[in-house]
């Protein structure tokens, strides 16, 4: 009985390895090959390759387009910075107007106040004027009355007469200036006396001191 | 394998069709594999192209392949060559048909 048993299950490893044999049969793979023009997959390998040259076209073009976006990121960095640059520069010229205006207005003043200061000094070169002509006329008279004949000295005396009249009349209109300066000082005319002797009440005339009119 | 294939010296074409199959005549299933033709001239043990065939839909067309010859590969000698296909599957097994496909090239005059 165990002697058909061990039959059977030996039949059985036998149907087992051949299931297992039979599989690796069927794996070995043939084929058929045939010859032909298979114009589709033929176009489609053209129009691959068209398209690979145009599709590397836009991977070059989207390249740089990356490359400008770069690029006009940092100029909007720097656009803010000069735009805070400029509003500096124009809150200080508006300050600076009106500083040049003031200067100008001090330019007129000032013009203004040079003019009086010119007509002061035309007033004092006229009368410096006049104070030489009366000393001029004073030594020619007497240089040449005391050396030449007498028509000689007559005839210069026609000559500085007409001459004179003129520093006359020069005198004349500078007269009201120049006779206040002599009033002056002729009021400090007078006499001097001096002495150490004794009070000046005690003689009555000076007889030990120094007396001097000016 | 025993018709040979004729071709003109420089042609890159016809096409050759291989439809491969289990040896019972099945469908194989080579979804993720990729065979290899291996060319060389006739007696010879040098190499001289090897092409990469072009799966079809695997759904519609179980194990059919296209070898699209290129540029150059058969600007060779005028005489008799020899092919043998090599498939790796997507297991990793490396498969090469027993079978050898023959292939002659007359030459170009024109």
């Amino acid at each position: 009985m165990k002697a058909a048993v061990e039959i059977l299950r030996l039949k059985a490893v036998v149907e087992l390895i051949k299931l297992n044999i039979s599989p690796s049969l069927a794996d070995q793979l043939v084929f058929a090959a045939e010859q032909g023009n298979f114009l589709l997959l033929q176009t489609l390998l053209d129009q691959a390759f068209t398209s690979d040259s145009a599709s590397l076209g836009f991977g070059r073009n989207a390249t740089d387009v990356l490359a400008v976006v770069d690029s006009v990121a940092r100029n909007i960095g720097r656009g803010l910075t000069d735009a805070s640059s400029t509003a500096d520069l124009i809150s200080l010229s508006s300050q600076k107007l009106p500083t040049e205006t003031t200067a100008v207005v001090d330019l007129f003043s000032a013009s203004a106040n040079k003019s009086p200061g010119d007509d002061a000094h035309l007033t004092d070169d006229q009368q410096f004027t006049f104070g030489r002509a009366l000393f001029s006329d004073l030594y020619a008279t007497d240089d040449l009355d005391g050396a030449a004949s007498l028509l000689d000295d007559q005839e210069m005396h026609f000559t500085k007469t007409t001459s004179n009249p003129a520093i006359v009349f020069d005198a004349a209109t500078v007269a009201p200036g120049k006779g206040l300066q002599n009033t002056a000082s002729i009021s400090d005319a007078g006499s001097l006396i001096s002495q150490g002797y004794c009070d000046l009440s005690y003689f009555a005339d000076d007889y030990v001191g120094t007396t001097r009119t000016f | 394998m025993a018709t040979a294939f004729k071709y003109v010296q420089g042609d890159t074409g016809p096409q050759l069709r291989f439809t491969i199959t289990e040896q019972d005549g099945s469908a194989a299933n080579l979804a993720g594999a990729t065979a290899t033709l291996h060319v060389r001239a006739a007696g010879e043990t040098t190499l001289l192209f090897s092409r990469q065939l072009i799966f079809l839909d695997h759904s519609t067309s179980p194990g059919v392949a296209v070898v699209q010859w290129a540029e150059g590969d058969l600007n060779q000698d005028p005489g008799s060559y020899e092919g043998e296909l090599e498939i790796v599957k997507s297991s990793g097994l490396r498969e090469t048909l027993y079978d050898k496909i023959k292939i002659k090239i007359r030459e170009d005059f024109a």
